[in-house]
């Protein structure tokens, strides 16, 4: 239960501060930092798909804490597929959030 | 032929709220910056809004079966409407000053065709749209929540949607009344500043002391109920008319209730728009030329006196520096005066029946405690709530660049910063001890055998103030923030100290309470065997406080003023 709740908090604090990030335009003060080498229009597709990772992971995050609790209410036999699926995704997230990050640093302003 | 669209008096409004709300330069959501249209933000903060009222909703639809054994339907509401009524006020008191008289807009608005009242109304639009939305979510989600599952009739989900807009409605107006009649009051001292802390103290201390006199004349409903905090925070509505006969209505269905409630708020706005016609202008218009920063300048100011040395220097033009501002007036010097307003008190006086068991003089051990976490609760509460060392380098904005190119030592800087922060923060910690300890010794409280109590608790908070105004110079020396555009909005970066030190501060208060509960003689008595152990406790407790708060002070102030300048050192 510990756990569910506790991915629960992740992934909602996940899901706002990505929508955060599509509202207000602004990282973190530690994140803006490493994006000041960049280009607007890089810094901007970056942040971009930051937040569409973000959120997505989060709701992926959310997710599994659901189907944890399911499992434990026995509504829902135990699998582990899904937990593949979960963390296959967030995986896959990562490596899209460190290759957005090189792609978004050949974007220039000129382009 | 003429096009030109005439504007009605509601869309001047609405246009003029536009234009304020964007010239207060809070909004950072749907800024230039945002990744997404204006359009699709609209969308998502609806949708967003729907969902957390829904999950609201929801969460205190399920929650009503735990609750409603132990707290009545009644209490509840009374408790919730309550709460909201004295939030608004709070928050519409802040707004509204800074709306009404510091804006400093009045000269450009009055040229504008728009009338007085138009421009009023934008204004009161400006600083009661955060209080309306917040009011209309919680009340809504949590009235109808525990209503609909209780079974309350339709005579409580209409009440209950009423009460979203009226409440906060009343509460503005509360506010505006009180706001604008005190400052009228006030006006005389020809000094903005002085006439800002003033009125913000006056203004805050006629609700508090209004919502206790209500408390005491309704004791004898609250009697038996002070079981739970919410029966006793519901018998405190009885002295807001507006809260208690809509109460009526909505579970009672009293429609007498209604139509009182609903009057006494129209009676509150209607008193609120007689004393703005009646004050508003006149005192904003004398404001605005009584600033410091349109002073004349005399011949005497300008031979000013020689300075003894560079820290006196120094500490002379942070101070003025920092008494020139409405915002660290306000934010820094009366917050660090009215922490005992805001905690203490509300406290002291919802746990009334412990002064009236309590045999006085206290036990000289027990004082001792009591002291100690007095001191702790003090120091942590001044420092708290106080911007003025959280914000230190970071108020310098601009002029820092200047201030490094004179030849200041850092160390002598950090040191005028230190020693303004401490004094303030001493004034309201260390100054309320003294104070308070004279007024024990007087009355009886504490014997003149225990009064060396009253020096430990000064002792205690004086070298916790060193811990706390150095940690928090230290913390905005390593990263200050100097590319801010007002001071409203400085003044707004507090750090996780300050949280930290409130919290401290509240459970030492909490333990002062308690230790001030077991202080009688009779009532060391009472319990086997406290009494033996009791001199070994309070010696423990004052030793331990006294030699950590000793070490950490000393340690702290020298590590400080060296890091400090270090840190000062690396942002040229």
């Amino acid at each position: 239960m510990i756990y569910s709740i506790f991915s629960g908090l992740i992934g909602v604090y996940c899901v706002f501060m990505g929508i955060r990030t599509l509202l207000t335009g602004k990282l973190n003060a530690s994140e803006e930092k490493r994006l000041e080498g960049l280009s607007n229009k890089g810094a901007r597709t970056y942040k971009k798909i930051y937040a569409a990772t973000t959120i997505i992971g989060g709701l992926g995050v959310i997710a599994f804490g659901v189907l944890k609790i399911l499992e434990e209410q026995k509504i829902i036999a135990e699998n582990l597929v899904y937990k593949f699926v979960i963390l296959g995704v967030v995986l896959v997230l990562a490596i899209i959030l460190i290759a957005a990050k090189s792609y978004c640093k050949k974007i220039s302003d000129d382009e | 032929m003429n096009k030109t669209k005439t504007l009605s008096g509601f869309s001047k409004i609405r246009r003029l709220t536009a234009v304020l709300q964007k010239c207060n330069g809070k909004a950072q959501i749907g800024g230039k910056d945002a990744l997404i249209s204006g359009k699709a933000i609209k969308v998502l903060i609806t949708v967003g809004l729907v969902l957390l009222a829904g999950v609201l909703f929801t969460l205190f639809y399920m929650i009503e079966p735990m609750v409603a054994p132990l707290i009545p339907l009644r209490s509840i509401t009374l408790a919730i409407m309550l709460i909201m009524l004295l939030m608004s006020f709070i928050l519409s008191v802040k707004n509204i000053v800074t709306v009404l008289y510091t804006a400093d807009d009045l000269s450009v608005l009055l040229p504008m065709p728009l009338s007085a009242g138009q421009i009023v109304a934008a204004k009161l639009a400006v600083a009661s749209r955060f209080t309306m939305g917040l009011s209309v979510l919680l009340i809504n989600t949590i009235c109808l929540g525990f209503g609909i599952r209780a079974g309350a009739g339709a005579s409580y989900i209409i009440g209950a949607l009423l009460s979203s807009v009226l409440i906060p409605v009343a509460g503005i107006a509360i506010a505006t009344l009180i706001v604008v009649i005190v400052f009228r009051v006030f006006g005389f001292i020809r000094n903005r500043d002085i006439t800002m802390v003033l009125s913000g103290i006056f203004t805050l201390a006629i609700i508090i002391a209004y919502v206790f006199i209500s408390n005491r004349f309704n004791s004898e409903n609250s009697s038996e109920a002070v079981l739970t905090v919410f029966n006793t925070i519901a018998s405190i509505s009885a002295g807001f008319p507006n809260i208690s006969f809509m109460a009526d209505f909505m579970l009672d269905g009293s429609f007498l209730g209604l139509l009182v409630s609903v009057g006494a708020v129209a009676v509150t706005a209607a008193l609120a728009a007689f004393a703005v016609k009646l004050f508003y202008f006149s005192t904003a218009l004398d404001m605005q030329t009584t600033g410091s920063t349109n002073k004349a300048i005399s011949k005497s100011d300008l031979e000013g006196k020689k300075k003894s040395s560079v820290l006196k220097a120094l500490t002379g033009y942070e101070s003025k520096s920092s008494r020139r501002n409405p915002s660290y007036l306000i934010y820094g010097f009366a917050m660090s005066f009215v922490w005992p307003l805001i905690i203490g008190l509300p406290m002291f006086f919802s746990s009334k029946s412990i002064l009236e068991t309590v045999v006085f003089p206290l036990d000289m051990r027990m004082a001792a405690v009591c002291a100690v976490f007095l001191g702790v609760t003090a120091s942590c509460m001044s420092c708290g709530f106080n911007l003025l060392a959280a914000t230190a380098f970071s108020r310098e904005g601009k002029t820092f660049s200047a201030l490094c190119a004179l030849p200041i030592d850092f160390r002598e800087y950090y040191k005028s910063k230190r020693n303004f922060a401490m004094l303030i923060c001493s004034l309201g910690s260390v100054g309320y001890v003294i104070i308070i300890g004279i007024v024990c010794l007087i009355t009886g409280v504490i014997s003149v055998a225990s009064s060396w109590v009253i020096l430990c608790s000064a002792a205690v908070s004086f070298l916790l103030n060193t811990v706390l105004v150095n940690w928090m110079l230290v913390h905005n020396s390593k990263k200050p923030y100097f590319n801010w555009d007002s001071e409203t909005e400085i003044s707004r970066k507090l750090c996780w100290i300050n949280v930290v030190s409130i919290i401290i501060g509240m459970a030492a208060f909490i333990a002062f309470m308690i230790a001030f509960a077991f202080s009688s003689p009779d009532r060391i008595a009472d319990i086997p065997g406290f009494s033996d152990i009791l001199t070994t406790i309070s010696v423990i407790t004052v030793t331990a406080v006294m030699l950590i708060s000793v070490i950490l002070a000393f340690a702290v102030n020298s590590f400080s003023v060296k890091r400090g300048a270090k840190n000062l050192a690396k942002l040229i």
